[in-house]
């Protein structure tokens, strides 16, 4: 409450009306030439590989959960697999144009996004970096698994890849070599090294964690910026309100440090498949109608929010690169309103009965992986047109196979381990090394000096 | 004479000083130091950047400090009232509890939730919840009933890399330091975590503390001596957990006797979860089982009828009369009878 700013009665009283900025709604033209330039083939068509393999290892998971098999290895899945069959297109094209630096933080709905995240980063680091992120991340459990299966033909981004599948998978499975030691699970799985942060079981949950990440970006000068990816029914959620209410305060441009750089780089992405637990947003449970509306009750720009076709990944890559340089500018918070379309139920065991096999049907045809298939082909940019995730790149990344749904191939399920790994032990980190003494100096605002023995500043004393 | 949120401000500004990354955030925390005045003379030291204000928006602030903490930062979240808490149910209980276990340790939670526990503010202000704290597993809870606590346990908490909700009460920020006799050090320390503090040797029964309840357990020591000879033992707990019960075993061995007490609502209060445990750690040596006095199961009533809600001096010594040793000639002026408890139990009240 600073007393600089003065709350004057003659200009709160005059008269006069609120401009509401026209939000845009799918708006993206394709240009083919133009995105071919822009991209080149090989970008293009590891898109597509990106989406094929997310389409793969989430039909994987629907048929072991449904079918207690794939692939002739029978495997039974006890825990959840929220699904994202449909919406590969629009994970896919949200990690284009993002770095390492960029943190995405997800859903219960998220295994394409961790692995879209995790692609782009393999698809941008140098080898000699995957290496080294594989190499130490759990002192190289995952990656012994790999390499005993003699993984990668000798590519290391190959080996990545599989690197990134099996690790997924395994945590789903509850495996100590799974990217969370087992302890995390489908809706929790995460991979920090590529910028993969956590996912949320609790419905909006990541709105209000992702606004702090990036505070904590905009505060110690770190680059990237983060994205909250929740879903079109967490819109009702107190949390995800709350977080964008703190992401749009305006003392971040009138009040604090120009140096800080303004806002914090925050995008609060729905990815809205048009269904929530309980209820459809639109047409029930909420008012909005589109949902791209919510941002322009924030503030003055609406959040530069847009509604997005999530089903052509190059306008969800548009609508990010765009949006990515308004918050690197300290003009943040942003709203994406994507759409897209789950053609699988809630999970396996949702039996789809509150939509009718037409509307399935309807998204169906317009699938966003045969679409982009068919896309790359007709403009020329296809390298050859794969069937399917074991097809491509010589058919060396198995899923599957990798992840031990062989049994006895891999260690018993987290908990159960006895000896050395319990865990108690991950539950507090007592980590008194976490001190952070003041190498760079502290911001401090009286005083020249953050040397604790000479303080700016005296304490109350008598 | 240095007080309980001088000593608070001591612990915060030393922190503020090595850690460049730690920041402080709530409603109120900057321009008026905070509802309590703990951070009187914050303002002008911290850039914005460090010490802002938040919207009212207690799920995010709670929330965006996980968020903060995960990503590399130390930060302390001010709830004011820990009366809040409801309103960041979620973010406290399901997020920043969780999420060191969740990623099997590759995420780290530095976050230091500051909460005061109230009185005199009725109903929805007033109340100490230590013990739903105390129950979801990943928390740390601490609850410093002195300035010398304040400073040594705050500084703990800020040199961790785990989430620690910190209970403050309102009653005594303005408090002195009455145990300690070298006062409050002007040089950096930390009480260890976990250790309980003996604050009056006696030899008769044994009386364990959470937060502000110490001083009336003072008062209803000093009843007990100079109307009955009575000798207490006066422990103050100040840490729920982790919570080391070495000492509070071989108080109550020594004395046989012991009586647990703090504003917390009886019903689930975390004084019966001690109360079993120290049970089974000193059975043999008990003359009868522990007494637990807590706040009655109501809604915390006007300030001018607090006295019939949170435990009082004169309880703490009817009820050592009634269930521990009786008092030649006593007169009781409540009922700490095992009927009334029944009597309360039945009826849910």
């Amino acid at each position: 409450m600073p007393k600089s700013i003065v709350v004057d009665p003659k200009s709160v009283r005059k008269s006069g009306k609120i401009e509401i900025p026209p939000i845009p709604i799918n708006q993206y033209v394709s240009d083919p030439a133009k995105e071919g330039k822009k991209f080149g083939k090989k970008r293009l068509n590891e898109i597509y590989q990106d989406m094929l393999f997310i389409r793969e290892f989430e039909s994987m998971l629907n048929t072991i959960k449904i079918q207690g098999e794939y692939q002739g290895i029978a495997y039974e899945h006890k825990g959840p697999a929220h699904l994202s069959l449909g919406q590969e297109s629009a994970a896919v094209g949200q990690c284009v144009h993002l770095d390492v630096e960029d943190f995405i933080f997800g859903s219960h709905r998220s295994h394409g996004e961790i692995l879209a995240k995790c692609f782009s980063a393999i698809h941008k680091l140098e080898d000699e970096d995957l290496l080294r992120v594989m190499r130490s991340y759990m002192n190289g459990k995952p990656l012994a698994v790999l390499e005993q299966g003699g993984s990668g033909n000798g590519s290391v981004k190959d080996l990545a890849i599989d690197y990134v599948l099996y690790g997924v998978l395994a945590e789903i499975f509850g495996r100590e070599t799974g990217f969370n030691k087992g302890l995390g699970g489908s809706m929790h799985a995460f991979f920090a090294p590529f910028g993969s942060m956590p996912n949320n079981a609790i419905v909006g949950g990541s709105g209000d964690i992702a606004v702090g990440s990036a505070l904590f970006k905009r505060i110690n000068r770190k680059p990237g910026i983060v994205i909250a990816n929740i879903g079109d029914a967490s819109s009702g959620c107190g949390p995800v309100w709350e977080g964008i209410m703190i992401s749009a305060m305006e003392q971040y441009r009138t009040l604090w440090p120009k140096d800080v750089g303004g806002s914090p780089p925050i995008l609060f992405n729905f990815f809205n498949n048009f269904y929530g637990m309980g209820g459809q947003p639109e047409g029930e449970t909420m008012g909005f109608r589109q949902l791209a509306r919510l941002g322009a009750g924030v503030n003055a720009e609406a959040m530069h929010a847009e509604r997005v076709d999530g089903y052509n990944p190059l306008a969800v890559a548009d609508a990010v690169e765009r949006k990515k340089r308004i918050l690197l500018g300290g003009k943040g918070p942003v709203l994406l309103d994507v759409i897209t379309y789950r053609l699988s139920g809630h999970s396996p065991s949702d039996a789809s009965a509150y939509r009718t096999k037409d509307e399935i049907a309807l998204w169906e045809k317009q699938d966003c992986v045969a679409a982009f298939g068919r896309y790359l082909v007709d403009n020329g940019h296809a390298h050859k047109l794969a069937r399917g995730a074991k097809r491509t790149g010589g058919g060396a990344h198995c899923p599957h196979s990798r992840a031990g749904l062989v049994p006895g191939d891999l260690p018993p399920a987290a908990d159960r381990r006895p000896g050395p790994y319990r865990r108690a032990d991950v539950q507090l980190s007592e980590d008194r090394e976490v001190r952070r003494p003041g190498t760079g100096g502290s911001d401090f605002l009286r005083g020249e000096s953050t040397d604790p023995g000479q303080q700016a500043q005296e304490p109350f004393r008598c | 004479m240095i007080s309980l949120r001088d000593a608070l401000f001591e612990a915060m500004l030393h922190r503020f000083y090595i850690d460049p990354t730690m920041v402080a955030f709530g409603e109120e925390n900057r321009d008026w130091g905070g509802a309590f005045a703990v951070y009187r003379g914050l303002t002008e030291a911290l850039p914005y950047h460090r010490l802002f204000n938040t919207s009212i928006s207690e799920g995010a602030i709670v929330g965006a400090a996980t968020g903060y903490a995960l990503s590399g930062g130390r930060v302390v979240p001010e709830l004011m009232y820990c009366d809040f808490m409801g309103r960041a149910g979620d973010e406290v209980f399901n997020q920043l509890s969780k999420w060191q276990s969740m990623s099997a340790g590759v995420l780290k939670m530095p976050v230091v939730l500051r909460v005061s526990v109230g009185s005199k503010y009725g109903a929805q202000h007033s109340q100490d919840w230590t013990s739903i704290a105390a129950h979801i597993p990943g928390l740390k809870v601490y609850f410093p009933a002195t300035p010398y606590d304040a400073k040594g346990m705050l500084s703990l908490a800020l040199s961790g890399s785990d989430p620690v909700v910190f209970f403050e009460s309102q009653r005594i920020y303005d408090i002195g330091e009455l145990f300690v006799k070298e006062g409050v050090p002007e040089d950096y320390y930390e009480v260890p975590e976990g250790e309980p503090a003996l604050r009056r040797e006696g030899s008769d029964l044994t009386i364990v503390t959470i937060g502000a309840t110490l001083y009336r357990a003072v008062e209803a020591a000093d009843l007990l001596q100079k109307n009955y000879g009575v000798s207490a033992e006066l422990i103050d707990a100040r840490f729920i957990n982790p919570l080391n019960y070495d000492l509070i075993a071989e108080s109550v061995k020594k004395t046989g006797k012991v009586l647990l007490s703090s504003d917390a609502c009886e019903r689930g209060s975390f004084l019966n979860t001690m109360a079993a445990h120290i049970a089974e750690l000193a059975f043999d040596e008990l003359d009868g089982p522990p007494v637990v006095v807590g706040s009655r199961n109501w809604i915390t009533p006007a300030a001018e009828m607090e006295d019939t809600f949170f435990p009082q001096a004169g309880w703490i010594v009817d009820a050592v009369h009634e269930r521990l040793l009786p008092l030649p000639g006593h007169q009781v002026s409540s009922d700490q009878s095992l009927e009334e408890l029944q009597r309360r139990s039945r009826r849910g009240v």
